[in-house]
């Protein structure tokens, strides 16, 4: 009775979890949600190549770790770590890009304070 | 209010079902409860990832600010973090099809989530420091140099 249920409910997470993810990607083709701004730059002017690269990174990795499952879908395969060291730094590019002018503005309304 | 009573009766309905069917020959008694409970737990998960999913269908749950930070513009961090979630779990969901049994989650997919999360956070921690330097007051100086009160 168990082996039942575990199939039942092994079952009914797969059609909730395909109908979230056909909902999800319905309103992304659709337009439904917002995309815009994306690539944009911190001041709003233009495209940052540090977002493109970690976006080009981001779907890269996940269809490598995609294309591993299927190849062999018995079990949850290790990432190499060369997936691990590129999604990394791409993640330091962008974190820093981010953290690096806060810290410059902070320091520098400090040294005007003084 | 009429959906929790719907979901409530029929949970009910349920386990008076599942008590009253039989399960086979020598079926102990905790048995039957944990399956009892284990079918009700299921039904109710069904009926509440079923209710979501239409209301994200119908547009009841907005998706529009999914992945926008705080200025309306969208989050490559939040992207991220979508992405990886999706894939992972789908993942996760194939391979419990294939061997039917849950699988061990291997250290380095639980890293590489973290990293998209952890992209999130400092996101999320930059913007709010932005967001809190653009709303703080600038006190003024008068004419005698000192700071004016707010």
């Amino acid at each position: 009775m168990l082996d039942l249920l575990f199939g039942f409910t092994v079952k009914t997470s797969v059609l909730l979890f395909v109908a979230m993810a056909a909902i999800v990607a319905g309103r992304f083709l659709a337009g439904g949600c917002r995309m815009r701004g994306l690539l944009r730059d911190a001041d709003g002017r233009g495209h940052s190549p540090i977002r493109l690269q970690m976006l080009v990174f981001t779907l890269f990795g996940a269809m490598q770790y995609l294309a591993m499952v299927v190849k062999d879908p018995t079990r949850l395969p290790e990432p190499p770590a060369e997936l691990l060291t590129m999604v990394g730094g791409s993640h330091a590019f962008f974190m820093g890009s981010k953290v690096v002018p806060l810290f410059v503005s902070i320091l520098s309304a400090r040294m005007n304070k003084k | 209010m009429i959906t929790r009573y719907a979901t409530v009766v029929i949970a009910l309905a349920v386990i008076a079902a599942l008590l009253l069917v039989p399960l086979g020959e020598g079926t102990q008694p905790l048995d039957r409860l944990k399956v009892s409970v284990g079918y009700v737990l299921l039904f109710l998960l069904l009926v509440l990832g079923l209710q979501i999913c239409i209301y994200v269908a119908t547009g009841k749950i907005n998706l529009e600010f999914l992945i926008c930070d705080s200025a309306g513009y969208a989050s490559m961090g939040r992207f991220q973090l979508l992405v990886f979630t999706f894939v992972v779990a789908l993942s996760f969901f194939l391979v419990v099809l294939d061997k039917k049994a849950l699988p061990d989650v291997p250290a380095s997919v639980l890293t590489l989530l973290g990293i998209s999360a952890s992209t999130f956070a400092v996101s999320k921690s930059v913007d709010a420091s932005e967001k809190a330097d653009e709303e703080k007051p600038k006190p003024k100086d008068d004419a005698n140099g000192k700071k004016e009160q707010p």
